[in-house]
């Protein structure tokens, strides 16, 4: 096990130390199928404060949705169980670790929806195809706060008016089947928003939006983060979401972080080979049209049988020059700055690019 | 929304209407009529050649058989729209009269069946789903495949079976206690009624019981993999409420719309069952008919069966509608 951390250095221009929100420590989860034990998180750990942006970036299966989903505990159990590490939420009062919680107890549900809210991919799927809109907003609110429908619906209507929707007292009568996917986008926007919670988990709320909807959605998380002091965890495959709007990123890859920066640190020194291969990979507007696009070596494996030592051994350019067998730690390049990569060690310094 | 039941009401009425004609027809079909029966029966009393005739001849045209298949069609038809459905050749008596009180019961089986088959199959469904391959859910599966598999019949004569041979019951089958079959309706009736539903009720029930078990296991199923029950555990609710309100909610629709084609195969598929228990509902009735090429008897019962069928499906459209506001909204 290892102990490393990801250090938070806010440089969100905000001033003082922000309040630590959630704390990640060392956060194995795994799931137990027919053909084995498949490690979707190897110890992760990262810390996020109020009024600040955590991009989580990677591909499909690197473990990001695992992680996002454990700080609920919404990973289904069975097959899923976390294996080790805690989850600290810090509270005006008081400190709760959330992997010690059982997934239907009292305790997790006083934090889901009130503390920790989550938007998904989906959001053509991820309202409730026969409530109104209305009485989906009014659920959440009367599940936290002592409400009557009344007030509840009305609290409803002025939320979708903060949320941006047009016509708000006639959409809250409506059904998901009678809006547009960024409408929708924008109403679990809402339910999520409705109790004030501390922290918003939006695992990659723009994937299934078309692109002017995508930028539409974005502004509006980095404008309603920016009012409520809300520290936003995003999860996204995509660069350019993250350029935008994330202070901080964490790049993860089969289950582990190998690379935590600032966005200006992440996207003027990439040092992970991956990260370096992934910020190339992005299309250049500038480049001659018949340039071939760069992608990376090789595929990613299958999480049933992981590399033993450093993940990314078998599509690392430079793995013949490191002991790629063992694993690499995450190490401090820079203040704020974190790789996991045996090219920023001391001893294999020469064998940089 | 009244525009659509409209519509649908005079789509109901056209369907009655082919219906009838096509049972009508088909009742037809095989060769001779109701009178072959009896001038065969005739024969066997050694009657004159010329005594049978006459005596066929009148009461061919006693009941309109020596006028075109479409003038007798007309004639029942003209009948029905008035209510009257006819007279039964091989029962003697007007076919209102021998199917409303037994039309009542089979009614009153059916929907016993019925709520007994979704008070067990709902439960049962939903907790297979929630424990998908436990012990529990393997163990309702085999029941429902089982369940499937075995005519109700047969389940209706291993009971009888068990009734008689283990638990020494003297009287088993039947709706009534002997005492009340002829007397007049009573509470006391009702009550005996009450006492004696049950095993009819399972047996008809049985099957539908255990289909209903497979299609909300598979439901409830699905619909759990779906975002928005996520989106209902994230905002803090407890997994009894997800499941009721969330999932169940959704994963009821094709259980709904079974209910509406189940209502006349229950009346028809009790059938057998009700010879077996000795049940006086309209399934035997509509047996000895078809046999005696009773037509009026068989096309009434064709049409009144052909009618649950198209009811039992406006009636799930309806609650469908109500249910899902996304079924609601679209026109047909």
């Amino acid at each position: 096990m290892e102990n490393s951390r990801v250090h938070n250095t806010n440089n969100n221009g905000r001033g003082g130390q922000p309040r630590l929100v959630l704390e990640v420590e060392d956060l194995y989860v795994s799931f137990a199928g027919y053909r084995g034990h498949t490690r979707a998180v190897n110890g992760v750990s990262f810390q996020i404060h109020q009024g600040e942006i955590l991009g989580i970036v990677g591909e499909s299966g690197c473990g990001k949705s695992v992680t996002a989903l454990s700080l609920l505990k919404l990973v289904p159990m069975p097959p899923g169980k976390i294996d080790g590490g805690t989850i600290s939420l810090h509270t005006d009062d008081t400190t709760v670790d959330v992997t010690a919680l059982a997934p239907d107890s009292r305790e997790i549900r006083a934090i889901r929806g009130r503390q920790i809210s989550m938007i998904f991919q989906e959001p053509m799927r991820s309202l409730h195809p026969m409530f109104s809109i209305g009485d989906q907003i009014v659920e959440i609110l009367q599940q936290h706060f002592d409400m009557n429908r009344r007030e509840a619906l009305d609290k409803a209507v002025s939320l979708l008016e903060r949320v941006g929707l047009p016509e708000p007292a006639r959409v809250v009568h409506e059904f998901p089947h009678q809006l547009s996917g960024g409408m929708r986008q924008r109403v679990m926007i809402a339910i999520a928003l409705a109790c004030e919670p501390q922290l918003l988990v939006a695992d990659e709320p723009t994937t299934a939006l078309d692109v002017t909807i995508q930028a539409q959605i974005l502004e509006l998380l980095q404008a309603l983060q920016a009012e409520m002091g809300l520290a936003v965890m995003l999860i996204t495959h995509d660069m350019g979401v993250v350029a935008e709007i994330a202070d901080r990123v964490i790049v993860m890859y089969l289950g582990e972080i190998v690379e935590a920066a600032s966005v200006e640190q992440l996207f003027t020194n990439p040092q992970h080979p991956y990260t370096q291969g992934l910020l190339k990979s992005i299309p250049n507007w500038t480049d001659h049209p018949k340039t071939p696009l760069h992608s990376l070596a090789g595929a990613v494996p299958e999480l049933l049988d992981l590399p033993a030592g450093c993940v990314f051994v078998e599509r690392c350019p430079f793995a013949d020059k490191v002991p790629g067998l063992r694993k690499p730690s995450l190490i401090e390049t820079e203040p704020g700055h974190f790789v996991k990569c045996w090219l920023y060690t001391e001893e294999f310094a020469h064998a940089r690019p | 929304m009244g525009r659509a039941v409209l519509r649908r009401g005079v789509q109901m009425l056209i369907t009655l209407w082919l219906v009838s004609i096509l049972g009508f027809v088909i009742i037809q079909l095989p060769p001779g009529d109701f009178l072959t029966l009896l001038e065969s029966q005739l024969e066997e009393q050694r009657l004159s050649s010329a005594q049978i005739e006459s005596a066929l001849t009148g009461l061919r045209a006693r009941y309109g058989l020596d006028q075109p298949v479409y003038v007798q069609y007309l004639r029942w038809m003209s009948g029905l729209l008035r209510g009257d459905l006819g007279y039964s050749m091989a029962l003697r008596a007007d076919v209102n009269e021998l199917l409303s009180e037994r039309l009542v019961l089979t009614l009153v089986i059916s929907f016993a069946a019925m709520v007994f088959s979704l008070a067990l199959a709902l439960p049962i469904g939903v907790y297979s789903a929630m424990k998908q391959y436990s012990w529990a859910d393997y163990l309702f599966t085999v029941l429902g495949f089982l369940g499937l598999a075995l005519p109700n019949m047969l389940l209706a004569l291993i009971l009888i079976f068990l009734a008689v041979t283990v638990f020494n019951a003297s009287t088993i089958g039947g709706l009534f206690s002997p005492e009340y079959i002829t007397a007049d309706w009573s509470p006391a009736k009702v009550l005996d009624l009450a006492k004696h539903l049950w095993l009819p009720a399972f047996i008809v029930g049985f099957s539908s019981t255990a289909g209903t078990i497979r299609v909300v296991r598979a439901q409830m199923l699905d619909t759990l993999g779906e975002p928005f029950i996520q989106t209902a555990r994230m905002k803090g609710l407890s997994e009894n409420r997800v499941i009721t309100r969330h999932a169940l909610r959704v994963a009821l629709n094709p259980v709904v719309s079974g209910l509406g084609l189940s209502l006349p195969g229950l009346i028809s598929g009790e059938t057998i069952t009700a010879l077996v228990l000795g049940l006086p509902t309209i399934g035997p009735l509509l047996l000895n008919a078809l046999f005696a090429e009773d037509m009026y008897m068989a096309g009434s019962i064709l049409v009144i069966l052909s009618g649950a069928l198209v009811v039992g499906n406006f009636l799930a459209d309806l609650t469908l509608a109500w249910l899902d506001p996304r079924i609601r909204l679209v026109e047909p």
